[in-house]
């Protein structure tokens, strides 16, 4: 596993990654797990640090993985490869844009990566429901088969509570996040 | 641009601690982010105004990659050009690289300890409900008809249920989307911009059928 292959992977991300931080999820954990620099419990556990810690998800995901497996060489290049393919485009087209008003190209893409996001979003959901929530995969018979076994009822009971105050009481995310780590601290070891 | 390099120097500082802020105080990533770089940018600096932030909103989430630091890009860009891009990236990703350096520490000194597994169990879950939540109020604003419905539906499908690599449900929502616009296009009806999401029957059966046609070809590719 060498620094170039790092920097390709992450490359690939900052390219095909749309919907913000956690858009990109799904793909960042695809290509994680292809590569097998970090186990999906590591980083779901980095997903949950990074609700908490500042910056771009992305940024943060591959500054992991990247420092995790190469150390800071590491990070600073799997970061450069997601960073990159934000800085580019944007200094293209804003330099076409100045030509052309009109930019049929850019509301097409917006049309279709708007309705794309939440689903993308819902994805990274799942991701991360299947190393607390449930022990198999969400799409799978042994869900229904083997449902006692397969659900874990205290962390459901938690992400269903969340969901009541953050959703309806419009609590701030972070106060659930405190709350959960408190209880879970206690509850789910 | 010559007789201004003297005192771009400091501005070039102080546009990259501005950044630095934003990435250092916005926590939940880049979607959360722009707000705060809104007040910060038009309201407290007024260093672009609201329709160039707009733009800059739009561009962002129309192209790759990561919000923050596209948006970091294009007001930098505008105002120092290329350096002051350079400076608005690095001052926005820095702090994230800083932390999470010192998250990996911490993670690896308490590996293995049942209390912090069972806390990020917690906040696992609790991140879970909240992501869903985020999930239904941008849902709500994104998916405004039967077009909406269909990418978002069968993005996830291939993602969740058919494990497809995220690339496909991005390079087909992109190639719906542009189907959409251009068929449109061809067959007269005016698309305003895409963001309002109000439009008339017409254009969103274009736009249906634009998106099954991507389909089969997306199919194709994949088999």
């Amino acid at each position: 596993m060498n620094l170039l292959i790092l920097f390709g992977s992450f490359f690939k991300i900052g390219i095909f990654g749309y919907g913000g931080g956690t858009g990109m999820l799904p793909l960042i954990f695809q290509t994680v797990r292809d590569l097998g620099l970090v186990t999906e419990k590591q980083f779901a556990d980095l997903v949950a640090v990074s609700q908490v810690t500042p910056g771009p998800i992305a940024v943060n995901a591959a500054t992991f993985v990247g420092f995790s497996s190469q150390g800071l060489a590491g990070a600073l290049v799997a970061t450069l490869g997601v960073v990159i393919p934000s800085f580019i485009p944007i200094l293209i087209v804003m330099r076409l844009m100045d030509k052309y008003r009109e930019t049929t190209v850019l509301t097409g893409i917006m049309k279709g990566v708007k309705p794309a996001t939440p689903a993308l979003i819902a994805a990274a959901v799942i991701f991360v429901a299947q190393t607390c929530i449930v022990n198999c995969d969400v799409f799978s018979t042994e869900l229904i088969t083997q449902w006692r076994d397969m659900i874990n009822w205290i962390p459901l009971a938690m992400c269903a509570v969340t969901v009541v105050m953050v959703g309806r009481f419009k609590v701030n995310p972070m106060i659930m996040y405190g709350v959960m780590a408190l209880i879970g601290a206690f509850v789910c070891r | 641009m010559e007789e201004k390099k003297e005192n771009n120097f400091k501005a070039l500082v102080k546009l990259f601690f501005s950044f630095f802020r934003i990435g250092l105080f916005t926590i939940g990533g880049g979607m959360a982010m722009l707000p705060v770089i809104q007040r910060e940018v038009v309201v407290n600096k007024k260093w672009l105004d609201e329709d160039e932030m707009l733009e800059c909103i739009a561009l962002s989430q129309a192209l790759p990659g990561v919000i923050g630091v596209s948006c970091g890009t294009y007001i930098g860009k505008k105002l120092y050009g290329l350096r002051g891009a350079i400076f608005a990236t690095l001052g926005v990703v820095l702090p994230s690289i800083l932390c999470i350096i010192a998250v990996v520490y911490i993670l690896d000194a308490v590996e293995g300890n049942p209390y912090v597994d069972g806390a990020l169990t917690g906040v696992k879950a609790a991140v879970t409900g909240s992501i869903l939540v985020t999930v239904w109020q941008m849902g709500k604003k994104a998916i405004k008809d039967k077009f909406g419905w269909f990418v978002a539906i069968a993005a996830f499908v291939m993602i969740a249920v058919f494990k497809w690599n995220a690339v496909w449900a991005v390079v087909f929502a992109i190639a719906a989307g542009l189907t959409a616009v251009f068929t449109g296009k061809i067959t007269g009806k005016k698309e305003k911009s895409g963001e309002t999401g109000e439009r008339g029957t017409g254009d969103r059966d274009t736009g249906y059928r634009g998106g099954s046609h991507d389909t089969e070809e997306q199919g194709g590719d994949n088999t």
